[in-house]
Formats: structure tokens, C-alpha cells, sequence
């Protein structure tokens, strides 16, 4: 079939035509691929990104409420720890070491590289008192001076002293003997502890004392917003009963106002 | 340089190079084809600018596919197809390919020959964007590319009669342009 002239004029001069582009081209092209391969780049490892940040709030966000669901125990352990009499049966071995000296009841407690060691505290000190206590050789040559504290304790009829302060020190292991040690205990001056204290009635600082350990017992833990409603929402899980005050709210008693304005309106 | 284009000699070689996603192999072809690849563009854009933008496009399909080819037929046949469906689409993202039935038929046969001698493609180029978008791309594809009516109808979503009608108008819209052209250099030439 023979072509039309038009056609075949146009067909031969321009299906080898060639138009130099502009120098500006190549670079605009070169910059286009960069571009879509940043694109790409994005596209492919976008998700997983995502997903890789989503996971790490995700566990950082239990972490953070697995911290808040155990701290509860942990201070109620801590308390029982407290309270446990076994913990003076664990040191008895120290205390029977101790040089005897007419002590009471109460208890020193003296944390020493994380080994309790409990000394007695002689009741009747006059301005300064010696107490010499055998404690383990190591003890004694990594801590010399050790700081202890006197729990507050209240002897019927004698004056009292609600909180003292002892130093205890460890003098160097001169003595040819490295199982024993002396450690000397520098009470504040009596008299003046003797004055602060009259000025309180021994009933009376009992009351506070275990008012104050009480309450710190007793005391809510400070939680946030969010844990509480989530305590709540775990409580209607586990069909226990479910506290709105916490919550924020009261579905009952919105609902109950819903209810009454609707028959305001009907009235 | 010299050392570059001894690698490239060989088509396949090239396209080797090219589905390595190597940017030497990338700007020899560009080197080699965009000025060829350029006109292709204007020829259906119209606009030289735009016809710019569309020939990176269809350099960048090129490079993205250049997988896909599997050595079977030419391979610059290959990448003038992206190149003219790159420029298709572009039009159909426009909108510009618009039947258009109203347009004047041409009165008198144009001097063919004359014109053959006369006008370089420059000159032709420049006539062939003059025509109406829907014209030039039937005119393109079945007078210049050598598609059938089918394909064409196909490719654009219009009918075969549309496209028949469409080239006939626009042969008639060149013929005039070319008779305008050839009175205007006789008339130069008596002066």
C-alpha cells in the first residue's frame, strides 16, 4: 500500500529528528533519581522503622508500669524487712562477739559493705561513753569510721534521748589481734540532748514516732492518673469492685444526671 | 573518556551496565539518545520546556525498567515506546487529548516534493506542534511511531473511526500549513 506523501515527508524527517536538550537536563534528571531513591529508601524501611518505634514506646511504656506495679511490694517487703525479728537472729553471731557491757534493748543498726551488724547502745551514757565491739577484721580496715544510728526508743521512768547520733570509730589495725576492734562511740553531749528531750513528754514522742511510721505506711503511693485507671480497669477485669474516685468519674452518676435533665425536659 | 565509550561499544555491554544500575552506562545513554529522545517529545508535547521534563521522565522509566528488557527486538525501539507512552501519559494527565471534528478541511494538495527539499525537521517539528494536541498524537503515532488504527484507538480510548477521522484532519491541517509555508518563500524569493 503506498504511503500518503504527508505521511511519509513527516515520517522520514522527523523519526530521526534530534533537539539538543538543555545542559541543565542531565542534572535535573540526576537529581530526580536521588529523590525517588531516598523515596524508596523510605518506602522500604519506613514500616519497619515504625514498627521498630512503636515496639520500643511499647516497652519502655510496660517497663515503666511493670516498675509501678512492683514498687507497692517492694516497700511492704522493705517494711516486713523492718519488722522481721529474724534479721537480729542473722547477727546474732556478731552481737554475741560483742564485749559485754550492760545494754537494753535497743539496737544499732550499722550497714557496713551491705553486712548488717548489730551493736547495743548502752541506755545509762553519762557525757561520753566507750563501747568496745568486736566486729570482723575486714570490716574494720575498709571502714573506719562508721556512722550509726540510734533508733528512738522510749525506757519507762528514765529520761530519754529520741534520737542519737553516734560515731563510731575503728582505730587502724595496730593491735596484734586482728579479730578484735575497738570502736569508739562519740555520743553527742548528754545534757544537751537530756534538755531537748524534757522539753517532750516520753508518751508523747512515742505517740508521734509511731504515728509518723504509720502514716508513712499507711500513705497512698503517688501514682499517676493513668496507672490509677489502669489499677481500676484491672479491678472491673477481675470483677473486683471498682473505685470511681479513682477513675475520675462515675459512669452511675452521669448517667443519673442524663437521666434527671432528660426529665426536666419532659416536665 | 575514551576508555568509557570502548566499554559501551557493544549494545549489550551497555545494557549490562545499564541493569547493574551503572551511572557511567546511565549517562552515556543519555549521551547517546536524549537529543533523538528530546524531538519524540516535542513531536507529541508541543511545548520544547514540558517536552524537557517528559524526556527526564522517560530516561528515568528507562533506567527503572531497564530489568525488564530481554534483548528481544531493538533496543532503542524499546525505549522510544516508554518514551512515547511517557509522553501519552502525560497528555492524558492534562487532559489534552481532546477530539477535535470541527477543524478546516485542507482546499489544495500541497507541493510535497518542494517542501522535501525545502524544510530541514526543525521546521517540521515546529509545524507538526502547531496542530491540535488529539491530531498530533494520531498523526504521530500512526504517520511517524506506525501504529495501526486499532492500537491507536486502543492506547487513546477512542474509537478506530475517531482516529481515522482525527489523521485525515490533520493531514489536511499540515498540508495547509506546508502551502503557507511555500507561498511565503516564493514570495521572499520574488522580492
Amino acid at each position: 500500500m503506498k504511503k500518503n506523501p504527508i505521511d511519509d515527508l513527516f515520517s522520514r524527517k522527523l523519526r530521526e529528528a534530534e533537539l539538543t536538550p538543555r545542559a541543565e537536563a542531565w542534572e535535573k534528571l540526576q537529581m530526580r533519581q536521588q529523590t525517588k531513591q531516598r523515596r524508596a529508601v523510605w518506602i522500604q524501611w519506613g514500616p519497619w522503622l515504625a514498627a521498630a518505634g512503636v515496639s520500643l514506646l511499647l516497652i519502655a511504656g510496660w517497663l515503666s508500669w511493670k516498675d509501678e506495679a512492683v514498687s507497692p511490694t517492694n516497700t511492704q517487703m522493705a517494711q516486713n524487712t523492718t519488722k522481721n525479728p529474724s534479721v537480729n537472729s542473722l547477727s546474732k553471731p556478731v552481737q554475741n562477739q560483742a564485749v559485754d557491757i550492760e545494754f537494753n534493748k535497743r539496737q544499732v543498726v550499722v550497714q557496713v559493705e551491705g553486712k548488717s551488724v548489730v551493736a547495743e547502745s548502752k541506755n545509762n551514757i553519762e557525757n561520753e561513753q566507750q563501747v568496745i565491739q568486736t566486729t570482723a577484721p575486714q570490716i574494720a580496715q575498709t571502714m573506719p569510721q562508721v556512722v550509726q544510728e540510734a533508733k528512738p526508743s522510749v525506757e519507762s521512768g528514765l529520761p530519754t534521748v529520741e534520737t542519737t547520733t553516734a560515731v563510731a570509730q575503728a582505730t587502724p589495725s595496730v593491735e596484734p589481734k586482728p579479730t578484735e576492734k575497738k570502736v569508739v562511740l562519740q555520743l553527742p553531749d548528754l545534757t544537751e540532748m537530756e534538755r531537748v528531750a524534757s522539753t517532750m513528754t516520753p508518751n508523747e514522742s512515742v505517740t508521734t514516732s509511731t504515728e509518723l511510721e504509720a502514716d508513712f505506711l499507711n500513705k497512698p503511693r503517688k501514682t499517676s492518673k493513668m496507672a490509677k485507671v489502669w489499677q481500676q480497669l484491672k479491678n472491673a477485669k477481675s470483677g473486683e469492685k471498682v473505685d470511681w474516685d479513682e477513675v475520675g468519674f462515675n459512669p452511675n452518676k452521669l448517667i443519673a444526671k442524663a437521666t434527671g435533665k432528660k426529665e426536666t425536659n419532659e416536665k | 573518556m575514551v576508555k568509557i565509550l570502548q566499554l559501551f561499544t557493544n549494545e549489550s555491554q551497555l545494557v549490562k551496565a545499564l541493569q547493574q544500575g551503572d551511572a557511567k552506562a546511565q549517562r552515556h545513554l543519555y549521551d547517546k539518545y536524549s537529543a533523538r529522545f528530546l524531538a519524540v517529545c516535542v513531536r507529541y508535547v508541543g511545548d520544547s520546556m514540558e517536552a524537557e521534563d517528559v524526556m527526564i521522565e522517560g530516561f528515568m522509566k528507562i533506567f527503572e525498567r531497564i530489568g525488564q528488557y530481554r534483548g528481544e527486538g531493538s533496543f532503542e525501539g524499546w525505549m522510544r515506546r516508554l518514551m512515547t507512552n511517557e509522553a501519552l501519559m502525560y497528555l492524558r494527565s492534562r487532559r489534552q487529548i481532546e477530539v477535535e471534528l470541527d477543524a478546516p478541511e485542507a482546499q489544495k494538495a500541497a507541493n510535497v516534493e518542494w517542501a522535501d527539499a525545502a524544510l530541514d525537521a526543525s521546521e517540521l517539528l515546529t509545524i507538526v506542534a502547531k496542530l491540535p494536541t488529539g491530531y498530533r498524537t494520531v498523526f504521530n503515532l500512526y504517520a511517524i511511531e506506525g501504529y495501526s488504527h486499532a492500537e491507536i484507538a486502543e492506547q487513546l480510548g477512542i474509537t478506530e473511526s475517531t482516529s481515522k477521522s482525527q489523521l485525515h484532519r490533520a493531514r489536511g491541517l499540515l498540508q495547509e500549513m506546508l502551502q503557507s509555508l511555500e507561498t511565503g518563500s516564493r514570495n521572499v524569493g520574488n522580492y
